[in-house]
Order: C-alpha cells, then structure tokens, then sequence
C-alpha cells in the first residue's frame, strides 16, 4: 500500500513541474513582452521598461529564472509579490483557496448525497417515468452553462427574495449561518454541472451489476433487492462513481471561476481573473499552478480512494 | 485515469463474431450514421436544429461584413444614434404607457429651396407623430457633406411643435476657406456633422426661453439638463407637467450665399425607448445583429475544437493502441497528466500572455481535450489487436499502417464520429466561460461576450432581460442540439445499450 501511495505521489511530481515548465515556458514563448503587458496601460519610456524587466528578474537566462520561481514556491512568497498590493502571493492566494476549496467541498458532498440516491432509484426502476424525467433533466442541466444559470439564479433570488450576493464574504469561523447562505447558492449551482456526471454513472453501473450472474446468485440466496442494492451493487459501483468524480473535478474547477465571479466570492478563481485583468503577472502565474496543483491533488486523493473501495486493485503492481 | 470496465468482454467476443469476412462490401460510415442517428426522436430533432441553425449560420457568413467585429462591433461611434440599453419593440406588449419607436428620417433633397432674399435658404423638414406617455430618449441630427463656393453655409435647427413653439436647437457656422484652399470647399464628407439636442446648451436655452414666455413656468438649469427631451416633448396645463401628443417638425435651415452651394445628406433620429428585434445594450449596439453574428461563431469554434482535438486524440490512441511498448507508455503517462489539468486557469494565463485571441483559445481547448479519447480508442485498439482479422492481416504480411489504417481504425469510426459531437458543446460553453470572465477575443463578438458585457452594466441588477436571456438561451439552444445528436448516436458509443449494431460495418 505504500509503495502504491509513492507511486502516485511520484507520478503528481512531473505533472506539477510539467505544468510549471508549460505555464513558464509559455510566458516567454508567446508573442507579448511581459514587461510591456504590465505597462501597456501607462506611458512610460525604454528605461523604466529595462528597469521593471531587472526587477521582475527577465534579464537572466532562462534556467535561472525557472529555477528561482520554483524555489519561491516552497516559501510563503509563493513565487513573488503581488505587483498591485504588494502583498507576498501567498497570502493573496492562501487566502482565496480556503473559499474554492470549501466551495468545492460543498459541492462535491451535495452531489453525492443526490445523486447517489438517485442514481439508485433510477437503475431500479429503470424505464418508467421517474428513470426518464432523472435522466432528462440531468441531459438537460448539462447544456445550460454555469454562466447563464448563475446570473439567471442571481435574477430570480434578486426578484423573489430581494436577495442578492453580499458584498462581504464570511468565513465558517466568522459566522457560520451567513457563511451558508452566502455558499448556498453558488454550490448549488457547479452541483447542477458536476452531479449529472455522477448521475449517468451511478445508474449505467447499478444496472450494469444489478443485471450480473452475483447480483442473481445474491437474489437466489434470499437477499431482498434493497439489500442486493445495498450490499453487493453500490460498494461496486462506489469503483467508477470515484473515477468519474475525480475526472470532472478539474471542470468543476472551472466552473467555480465563473461563479465565483458572479456571486463575488473572494475565491482563487475571481482571483486570478482580477489579477489577469489588472495584469499582475506573479499572481496569476503562481494562482494558475496553485489550481493545476490542487487538482492534481485531488486526483491523488481519489486514486487512493479507488484503492480502498476496490479490493482487486493490486497496490503493489497497476497494469494499465 | 482508469481504463477499466469500460469495454465489457461480452463487446469484444461480439467483434470476434461479427467481424467482417475479408471481402467485405463497401462500407458508407456517413449514410449509417444518419440512418441511425434519425431513427430515434432526440436524433431527428438535434438533426433537424443542426441544419437550422448552419443555414442561419451561412446566411449570417455571406450577409455580414467580413470586419464586422473589429469595424462595427466594436465601434461605438457606428451606434451613436441607437438608444441606449433599450428592449425589443415587441416588448411594447409588457407596458402600459407605450412606447416610443425608434425614428431615423434621411432626406437627401432639401423640402424647399427659397431663393427669392439675399441668401439662398435650403429647408429640410423632418416630420414625425408623437403620441405617447413617454417622451423620446434623445434627439439628434446628422449632417453630410456641404459644398460650398464662397461663404460658408449657416445652419440652424428648430423643433416645431404640436401647439405652434419652436425651439431652437442649435445655430451654427460650417467652418469657412482655410489659406491655400480653392473653391468649392467641401466639409464634413469624412466626419458628418453632427448635433445631440442637449439641456445644457443653446437648445436648453431655448426651451427654458418657451417654458418661460408660453406658461410662465420658471425651469431651472438643471431640471432642463436632466428632463430635455420630457419638456421638449411635453406642456405644463393647469400647473401641472403633462405630455404632449401631435404632429412635431425638426427643421433644418440652411443659408448659404450661392444657389449651388449644397449639403449632401441630413438625417434626424428620434431615439426611441424600444429598439429593434432584440434591443440594444449600453452602447446602443443592435444585439439582433451581434446574436446572430455568434452563431456562425458558437458552431465554427464546436466544430473546429471538436474536429481537431477528436483527430489528435484517435491518432494517439491509434498509435498507442498498436504499438505497445514504450510509445504506449509515454502516451498513456502524458495523457493521465493532461487530464488532470484544469483548462480554464490555464486559458486565462494563456490569454494574459498572448492576448485575447480566438486561434489560441481554441488551441488550448484542443490541447487539453484528447485525453479521454485517446484512453478509449487504445482500449478499443487493444481488444481489436487480438481479433482474428488483425490476424489474419498479419499473417498475410499487412504492414503496420495499412493494419491501423484498413482493419483497425474502421472498427472505431463510427465510436470516434460520436466523439467528435460530444466534444462540440464542452467547447462553446468553455469560450462561454472564458469570454464571460471578460477574456474573450474582442474583435469577434461572441454570445459569451454579449454576457460579459451585460453582468459587467449590471444587467441582472437593472431588469435588462434582453440583453441576458437571448445569448444564454442560444448557447443552451446550440449545446442542446449536439446534445442530442450525441443522445441519438449514444447506442454507437454504448454498445451495452442496444446490442452489438456499433459493431455493424
């Protein structure tokens, strides 16, 4: 089991610094002079342009530079200074990824809980009304983009409830309760696009094992079919629900930058489109790393997790 | 990451049974996959959009501008006469009040033409019926091109009204020969002159004049600045404001010293509080026309994403799939890593760089979307490898590209061509997103743009529902029609779902 962790561990290692070597290299690639992004907007001469590229360290060569990014990361610098604030990143972004995170969590927990009953029920009845209206709807909330549902949803609670998103956000240590009507909303919405996933999944596989020659010899023993259900189909199918889970993350990710962005979330990703827009280039390339981490992190976590609820898994020796 | 369980064993004994005998008839992928795709409902109905909405498309193409981003989108000065943040005018139905249309008048000839004072005095009369509760949002008047010999022209504005008052809106001189210059001198041909009747100059003036000497109504400064065109448009009756309906005139008067001294082209626009088919947004832009300009824009960017990553994916799942060995395992390892890259932080650093540039979004959504095809066309591949037709291939001293190429690859098409619908709308809703958090490439409009711009005025907060829910409902409309096709192919891509007819050739 350990060997198979560091394994996984080591496999995360090159995908961060292939990332970080992407996200490096394709700053000084592309087209556009970091330096002249950050000053386009004001008028300035070919001397303060050398000066900011000295003090941005774009003069050495280009190991060098790399080199020294990396190494920041490891501190609570994170890979520079906030060229707006003057702020360390670290704290900028450390502060933004406990809200994406929660977010995340949230919305990770309210899937399952949804749609893993409801997969349920679809599979068992599968065919009637109940399977089709399920299977509908989640089709449908697939092509409604979290953009247009969030400002929608914005609309409605703004008309009905005379609410709209707070200005400030409160941490779960500051006030629990507001904390939760703040989060609510946006987690419901990144739910709607992530849930069908674990929806469409949960259902093929209960089928799929539901109809399997175990599933009958189980039936055959006696065992009512919630207990088929219960016992031998869901701790099978738990195997590809965390697959898919893991897999949709990083879109669930994604569209956390947008909701984040209309409800005012002070997460990583209205973080770094600030940052992008305001062209502070530290944040916005550490916060990009920051994100590509966090889901590869979360990868991580549910390749263990694959383990653990698959006993055939062999943790010493994974063939492909 | 995990390959397993994808392919039941039940799948692949079908191949073996049902693999073709070596001369097999021609094979039409294309008819099949219509055939199947419009024998079920959802197929039929995402079919039927999908032609819709491409004839939309191409008429769009071959009907705009080809800069119509760049010279007309984002080019406010081409809007300055459209009303501002206005609906549709079939939205009239919703108010009581009614509503003011949007009037643009051009004349091209004077009315009348007086020749018999000093000065030679062209008239250009613009009349209009105004009979409604509320008042116009604006009152401007365009002028193009004079021509003139000797003295310059002198041009005045006036509005007449309903109860006989005129008020002058502007009085001005065309700005005369300048040293070196020859007769005739023509002015204002690139630029058109151009007056907005405003409260804070002459025009207020003179209205504050007429409230003064017809009701003795005091109006202060302000009160003009802010509610021009209400009182313009309105009376004050027993002491109180009210609006007044009839038959309003804007007249133009130009005086000129010569009888061929001439202006080209005037034009009065009566802005309206209704505007068009779909309304206008902050800026006055028609968003009838930059809907419609997103659709050719929404289908190129799904179906070029689409095609292209769906390409790259099958080659490299192809490659790893039959190769083995150490290629299979660089591709296998890298697609793992590139799954589990998140695209849309990597496509705001990549636009922060390289600029908002359509190409290098869709570079990027093709960049980190071959994965998942490449993990499934390998599976396919390994269990094909093993068939007796690859074997027989073999044995018959196939080289390895006409195996991939002749008895592998079309085993796969028909999975690949669902593929291919799949990946179309993740593609338009990804450019949705991006363009939404305002990253989007401004010199081509796009849906998710129209969005942007709509949050950003604070759309949602103002009640301004046409400027939201006609873009968010058409890249729903556009998603669902892939949708559906991808629904009406699905018994391609699960074989499970309806036997073994994905493996028919």
């Amino acid at each position: 089991m350990t060997r198979y962790i560091l394994r996984r561990i080591a496999l995360i290692v090159p995908a961060a610094f292939g990332a970080s070597l992407v996200v490096f290299l394709v700053m000084r690639a592309l087209p556009g002079d970091v330096a002249l992004t950050i000053l386009a907007d004001t008028p300035h001469t070919v001397e303060i342009r050398e000066a900011l590229r000295d003090e941005l360290g774009l003069n050495d060569p280009l190991h060098t530079q790399y080199l020294r990014w990396v190494a920041s990361m490891g501190t609570a610098d994170l890979g520079g200074t906030s060229l707006e604030t003057g702020e360390p990143v670290g704290t900028i972004v450390g502060g933004q990824l406990s809200v994406t995170a929660l977010l995340a969590a949230y919305t990770v927990a309210m899937s399952l809980l949804v749609a893993v009953p409801l997969g349920a029920a679809a599979a068992m009845r599968r065919g009637t009304v109940l399977d089709r209206t399920v299977q509908g709807v989640a089709t449908a909330s697939l092509s409604v983009p979290t953009v247009f549902a969030s400002l929608l949803l914005v609309w409605v609670l703004l008309r009905l409830f005379r609410w709209s998103p707070p200005i400030i956000y409160s941490s779960p240590g500051e006030d629990l309760l507001e904390h939760a009507g703040i989060m609510i909303w946006p987690a419901l919405l990144l739910a709607a696009a992530y849930l069908p996933h674990l929806l469409r999944v949960t259902r093929a596989r209960l089928i799929d094992v539901l109809q399997s020659d175990y599933a009958d010899a189980a039936r055959a023993r006696g065992l009512s079919e919630p207990g088929v259900l219960v016992r031998h189909a869901l701790p099978n199918a738990m195997v590809a629900l965390v697959t898919v889970a893991g897999l949709q993350f990083g879109a669930l990710v994604s569209g956390a930058l947008v909701v984040e962005t209309v409800f005012g979330l002070p997460g990583l990703g209205r973080g770094i489109v600030h940052a992008a827009l305001a062209r502070d280039y530290p944040v916005v390339q550490s916060a990009a790393i920051v994100l590509v981490v966090l889901v590869l992190c979360v990868n991580l976590l549910v390749d263990l997790a694959y383990a653990a609820v698959d006993p055939r898994v062999h943790y010493g020796r994974r063939t492909a | 990451m995990s390959d397993a369980g994808r392919l039941r064993p039940e799948a692949e004994e079908r191949t073996v049974t049902a693999g073709r005998r070596p001369a097999a008839p021609r094979r039409r992928p294309v008819r099949d996959l219509l055939r199947q795709l419009t024998s079920s409902g959802p197929g039929r109905v995402g079919f039927g959009l999908l032609v819709l909405l491409s004839a939309t498309a191409l008429v769009v193409i071959v009907s705009y501008p080809r800069d119509f981003g760049s010279a007309y989108w984002a080019n406010p000065a081409y809007w300055a006469d459209n009303p501002r943040a206005v609906p549709p005018v079939w939205a009239r139905i919703f108010h009581r009040d009614g509503a003011v249309p949007h009037r643009v008048m051009t004349l091209t000839e004077p009315t009348e033409t007086d020749a018999t004072g000093r000065a030679v005095v062209q008239r250009w009369e613009f009349p209009f019926d105004h009979d409604a509760q509320m008042s116009p949002s604006s009152l401007a008047i365009t002028m193009r091109e004079f021509t003139f010999q000797t003295r310059p022209p002198i041009i005045s504005g006036t509005l007449v009204r309903p109860d006989g008052g005129e008020i002058r809106l502007f009085r001005e001189v065309v700005s005369g020969g300048r040293p070196g210059e020859s007769a005739p001198y023509v002015r204002h041909s690139e630029e058109p002159y151009r007056v907005v009747a405003r409260g804070d100059g002459p025009a207020g003036e003179s209205l504050a004049g007429f409230y003064g000497s017809r009701f003795g109504a005091e109006l202060t400064a302000a009160r003009i600045r802010d509610d021009f065109e209400r009182f313009a448009f309105g009376r004050i009756a027993n002491g109180e404001y009210e609006p007044l309906a009839g038959e309003y005139t804007v007249r133009i008067e130009v005086m000129s010293s010569a009888e061929d001294d001439r202006l080209e082209e005037a034009r009065v626009v009566v802005g309206g509080s209704v505007y068009g088919v779909m309304g206008t947004d902050a800026l006055g832009r028609d968003l009838a026309l930059g809907l419609l300009y997103g659709l050719p824009v929404a289908l190129a960017i799904g179906l070029a994403a689409s095609t292209v990553s769906t390409f790259l994916g099958t080659a490299l799942g192809l490659l790893s799939g039959y190769s083995g060995g150490r290629t299979d395992l660089v591709i296998q390892r890298a697609a793992d890593i590139v799954a589990n890259i998140p695209v849309l932080p990597l496509l705001i650093f990549l636009v922060f760089i390289g600029g908002s540039q359509l190409w290098i979004i869709l570079l990027v959504l093709v960049a980190f979307s071959w994965p998942g095809l490449t993990i499934m066309v390998r599976t396919m591949v390994l269990q094909l490898r093993q068939g007796p037709e690859v074997e027989a291939a073999v044995s018959l001293g196939a080289s390895k590209a006409r195996i991939i190429v002749h008895h592998v690859f079309p085993h796969t098409a028909s999975y690949i061509f669902a593929q291919l619908v799949f990946f179309a709308p993740s593609a338009i809703l990804a450019e949705a997103g991006l363009s939404f958090l305002g990253l989007g490439d401004p010199s081509i409009p796009t849906w998710g743009q129209i969005l942007e711009s709509g949050f950003r005025t604070g759309a949602v907060f103002l009640g301004y529902w046409w400027w939201v829910i006609p873009p968010g409902l058409l890249i729903v409309l556009t998603a669902v029609t892939f949708m559906l096709i991808a629904l009406g192919m699905e018994s391609i891509v699960d074989p499970r779902l309806k036997g073994a007819r994905m493996w028919r050739s």
